[in-house]
């Protein structure tokens, strides 16, 4: 039973080819990205801002914030996951939002040289998923730095 | 424990411990009348608040003491140590009962008391007046015989559970009276709500005609967001209705529509509080005031129950108590000195508070010296904030209105008052924060007045939604004047002045914003600009006007503020974001922050320009010249040898093979320090830092002369009145009251441009129809300083150095309408000259030449006449010259005319 304490329930999200997961108690809500308000003279990584039932949310691009290509095209708006750090409300674009999955913390590689570096400051882990790898992302590391 | 009782708690702490100290002294000195009287309102102050808490153990205890305090102060009753012990023992008592109450201990059981309130009342009983004393008892209200609800049984009454939900806060909100009396005994059980009829005894408690609650703000704050959120969605509603028109909804909706204006309306009066709230502290303060500074005020109130959002309340607090010292201060004069005046000896300020149109107006006005513009015009040439000529140029409030300016303060002397510099322009700013404005009238002599405008409540403000760039945006309506359209087929059209696009409004030039520019959005070309029909919104930001271009305007929506998130935060161009009905999210522009883009430099420029067409139109001068400064002094140069002016940046110019240069609209510019040195002068702290260069350019061939100021524009004679000896300064003339260099504008070009003028002569010939004069000076400062003027005149001037120079230029060139010569002169002089002209026939009497000369007895005239020159003049009569030539112009024309 001890074991079982120590699973966590992550959600499957992916930018492009690539895959993450956030830690299930710091999403609010999954949706089809609304319609975005552009913020001009705002960084790349801010890709508008959103009306989640009347409040306003801010939307990352988190192809820009993990040092990708864009998620938001024309085409594609991405899904957003909501979460909320510092009191403020982000809405993190992603390029899918994927089933939730459980991982105990001895599936959870926490070796971080194993890590792009890119990301290595705000991941928690690498998980391995039917042969896949998944960086695991701390929310609040990543949006509390600018 | 509620915060009710947690401020009395403190409150009587506080008292306790100064009854103590008084009742040491008591000991020290028990004849002390007026230590009595105070230890006696201490304590009954202690006993009405306990009794209005249902804190009746203290009550009792406190009373009896009272009882014996009144009879000491009615001199019934000698103090005497015994007295003295046993008011300590109450004290500590009610000390002790305090902590009990913290603890949260029992603090009903009066039995407990009664040997303390029997050993005080001892003392009482030994004079006759038990009856009385009994009878007072009898009639204070215990929590027994008036409570008409147990304690453990108030859950169950409806009103106490409304009441227990209710956090208890320092905002009132009105009860019906009918339940008055039911309402104090709950009151009395719950222990905390303040009720009028018990609340009345306490001190230092505003009366308030309404019954009323404390509510806790963060309460009232989330319901006014979710009104907010509310009206939002209804118009979401509203809007879907109108796509898509269905009868069954129709009347259910206008329903939902009016009851949710009714319930934001009502919502909104919770905030809102009578502005009297923020005067409270004046007349203390102007009491402090006249005493400190030996004058004799009044404090006149009106309009105080005006109501403002508590917020706004808040905020305006600071910039009023600013300005009403400032009247004090400044405005009011000493008494003595308003007798002199014929003026009442007391001064009289007057706040008034009314509403005008979803607005707050507050006047604050004194009857005092009012502001003397020309004591201010004299302190901002002192400051440095404008030059004299500026400073002559602007109006009476013009001038008046530099108090808002930073670092601007009358007082002579800095006084503890105010005058510490910083002043009014704090004031301004804190009020445009609020998206308020601030203006103020003063007449000499009478009296000064400030009016404020600001907006009801800061949540929901009335905007203009524009369109700009593909994207929706909001700016407040308040500071927008005018909306225009422009260009297309509309009257107005976009024009630029030194690349900067203006638009003339009315005879005003208004520096336009491309807002579409300055968001990143899009960037056209002058072309493009011009050709567009767009719309301009027209802003008016204190004495600032501006224009800002959008693409189109939609309507005037009320909008709900929300801040920004603090990732954006930092685009100051943008106060907030906001959710319209369609549900889309727009950024509401902040006009203070476009108003600072729209460059101060420019700004200068449009209204230097502005000034000059009003001057020109009184002055009948001739000559329009550029006056510009150089570190203190000032310069001119006739215009028409200007092509352009422009800016340059500081960062771009490099010193390349010992010349100043920039790279000006594609171009390499070579740039002239104007002291003639390569020393660039200090760089400013602006993150561009632009200097204005004037820009000559003739035959391909262009220079910058780098100065520090651009002064003005003016039209005026060029009356030298002192001649230079400076290589490059051709003499000193006075314009309102400033001397001004006149400046050899060739010598300047010639350190770069050796050849600058002698091409361009050369390629002037043969002219077309222009008048020509033959100048003939050995000095060549003379020869400067005189072709200007002549050039003025409307002759084109070719020079020669001697006679026989002038003689070697006659045999190429006839082609002159007139010959000015000196006469002392190298080789051969102006008489040997003018003799050998006038047997020339192409120069035969009466063609003009004359004689120019610093020899001027009669002697000279005499021979000057004798050797045939027309006219002798002294070569300090440079008018005189300009009136020959003048009138040989006119006599030409006439000739052809004929």
């Amino acid at each position: 039973m001890k074991k079982m304490q120590l699973v966590e329930t992550y959600v499957h999200v992916k930018v492009h080819q690539h895959h993450f997961c956030i830690c299930v108690d710091q999403v609010q809500d999954v949706l089809v990205t609304p319609t975005l308000t552009n913020v001009p003279l705002s960084s790349d990584e801010i890709s508008g801002l959103m009306n989640l039932r009347g409040r306003v949310v801010t939307g990352i691009d988190m192809g820009v914030k993990l040092g990708l290509s864009p998620v938001v095209c024309d085409k594609n708006k991405g899904m957003s996951v909501i979460t909320e750090v510092n009191a403020e409300l982000y809405g993190l674009i992603f390029s899918e939002v994927g089933e939730v999955l459980n991982f105990s913390q001895n599936q959870i590689d926490q070796n971080q040289s194993n890590i792009d570096p890119r990301w290595r400051d705000f991941s928690l882990g690498i998980s391995m998923m039917k042969n896949t790898l998944i960086v695991i992302l701390d929310i609040n590391i990543l949006m509390g730095r600018k | 424990m509620d915060e009710l009782l947690q401020e009395f708690i403190s409150e009587t702490v506080e008292n306790l411990g100064i009854l103590d100290q008084q009742l040491l002294d008591l000991e020290a000195s028990p004849d002390n009348d007026e230590l009595i009287r105070s230890i006696f309102r201490i304590l009954h102050t202690i006993k009405g608040t306990c009794g209005f808490l249902g804190l009746t153990r203290m009550e009792k205890v406190a009373h009896s003491s009272e009882t014996v305090l009144g009879k000491m102060r009615d001199h019934e009753l000698a103090f005497s140590p015994e007295i003295g012990s046993a008011l300590f023992d109450a004290l500590d008592r009610l000390k002790s009962i305090v902590d009990l109450v913290l603890s949260g201990g029992d603090v009903q059981d009066v039995t407990k008391d009664q040997p303390l309130i029997d050993s005080l009342l001892a003392f009482v009983d030994a004079q006759p007046n038990e009856d009385e004393l009994q009878a007072l008892f009898d009639s204070t209200p215990g929590p027994i015989d008036t409570t008409g609800v147990p304690e453990e049984a108030v859950g169950v009454d409806d009103l106490q559970a409304l009441f227990d939900a209710t956090p208890v806060e320092p905002v009132q909100v009105a009860t019906p009276k009918t339940l008055s009396t039911e309402n104090k005994s709950v009151d009395r059980a719950a222990g905390a709500e303040k009720v009028d009829g018990v609340a009345a005894p306490t001190a230092n408690v505003p009366i308030v005609a309404t019954e009323s609650i404390r509510v806790n703000l963060d309460v009232l704050d989330n319901l006014i967001t979710l009104v907010s959120e509310l009206v939002l969605t209804r118009n979401q509603l509203l809007q879907l209705l109108r796509n898509s028109p269905n009868q069954t909804f129709d009347m259910a909706l206008s329903r939902l529509s009016y009851i949710t204006t009714e319930l934001q309306e009502e919502v909104m009066k919770t905030r809102m509080q009578p502005i009297e709230n923020s005067w409270t502290k004046f007349p203390r303060l102007i009491r402090d005031l006249s005493k400190d500074l030996k004058k004799k005020i009044t404090l006149k109130q009106e309009g105080g129950n005006t109501e403002v959002d508590r917020q706004v309340l808040e905020l305006i607090k600071d910039p009023l108590t600013h300005m009403v010292r400032n009247s004090c201060d400044h405005g009011i004069e000493m008494p003595n000195e308003r007798i002199q005046k014929g003026k009442n000896e007391e001064g009289t300020i007057l706040l008034k508070a009314y509403h005008e149109g979803g607005h707050i107006v507050m006047k604050v006005s004194d009857d005092g010296l009012g502001l003397d513009p020309a004591k201010l015009a004299k302190k901002c040439v002192e400051k440095g904030l404008f030059t004299e000529a500026e400073v002559a140029n602007m109006s009476d409030p013009q001038i008046q209105n530099v108090i808002f300016l930073p670092g601007f303060s009358t007082a002579a002397s800095v006084t503890s008052v105010s005058g510490r510099g910083v002043g009014m322009d704090v004031v301004k700013s804190n009020i445009e924060k609020l998206g308020g404005s601030i203006d103020m009238q003063s007449t000499p002599g009478h009296g000064t007045q400030f009016i404020i405008k600001i907006p009801l409540t800061l949540t929901i403000i009335s905007a203009i939604i524009l369109e700009c760039g593909g994207e929706r945006f909001a700016i407040p309506q308040l500071s927008v004047t005018e909306l225009h359209r422009i260009g297309g087929r509309s009257q107005y059209y976009i024009e630029f002045v030194n690349d900067m696009p203006i638009m003339r409004l009315r005879n005003q030039l208004l520096p336009l914003l491309f807002l579409s520019k300055h968001l990143r959005m899009s960037s056209e070309s002058k072309a493009e600009m011009r050709a567009m029909e767009k719309y301009v919104v027209v802003v008016h930001i204190g004495n600032a006007a501006f224009g800002i271009v959008v693409d189109n305007i939609y309507d005037t929506q009320e909008i709900v503020v929300k801040p920004l998130a603090k990732i954006i935060e930092n685009i100051k161009i943008f106060s907030g974001s906001t959710i319209l009905g369609d549900g889309s999210i727009v950024m509401i522009l902040d006009p203070n922050v476009l108003s600072s883009i729209v460059s101060l430099s420019l700004n200068n420029q449009i209204s230097q320009i502005n000034r000059n067409k009003r001057l020109s139109k009184i002055s009948n001068e001739n000559t329009l010249l550029l006056i510009f400064k150089s570190g203190k002094h000032f310069f001119s140069l006739p215009l028409s040898l200007v092509s352009r002016i422009g800016e340059v940046d500081y960062d771009e110019i490099d010193l390349i093979n010992g010349v100043l240069m920039t790279q000006y609209q594609n171009y390499l510019l070579p740039l002239l320090m104007f002291d003639g040195t390569n020393n660039l002068p200090k760089r400013n702290d602006d993150s561009e830092h632009k200097i204005p260069v004037l820009i000559f350019s003739d035959h391909n061939r262009v220079i910058g002369l780098l100065v520090d100021e651009i002064v003005t524009i003016r039209e005026e004679k060029i009356d030298i009145q002192v001649s230079s000896k400076t290589n490059g300064i051709l003499g000193t003339s006075l314009m309102d009251g400033e001397s001004v260099s006149i400046i050899d504008i060739e010598y300047h070009l010639k350190r770069i441009y050796p050849d600058w003028f002698d091409q361009v002569e050369a390629e002037r010939c043969p002219h077309k129809g222009k008048m020509r004069a033959l100048f003939i000076d050995d000095s060549q400062f003379f020869r400067h300083l005189m072709t200007p003027i002549i050039n003025l005149a409307g002759y084109e001037v070719v020079t020669a150095v001697d006679g026989e120079n002038a003689l070697d230029v006659i045999q190429n060139d006839q082609d002159f309408d007139i010959i000015i010569s000196d006469i002392e002169m190298p080789k051969m002089d102006g008489f040997e000259l003018c003799k050998r002209l006038r047997s020339i026939t192409r120069f035969q009497d009466p063609f003009p030449v004359i004689a120019l000369s610093s020899r001027i007895s009669d002697a000279d005239k005499q021979l000057s006449s004798d050797v045939g020159f027309s006219e002798h003049i002294s070569k300090t009569e440079q008018k005189r010259i300009v009136q020959i030539l003048q009138r040989i112009k006119r006599e030409e024309f006439e000739k052809r005319q004929r």
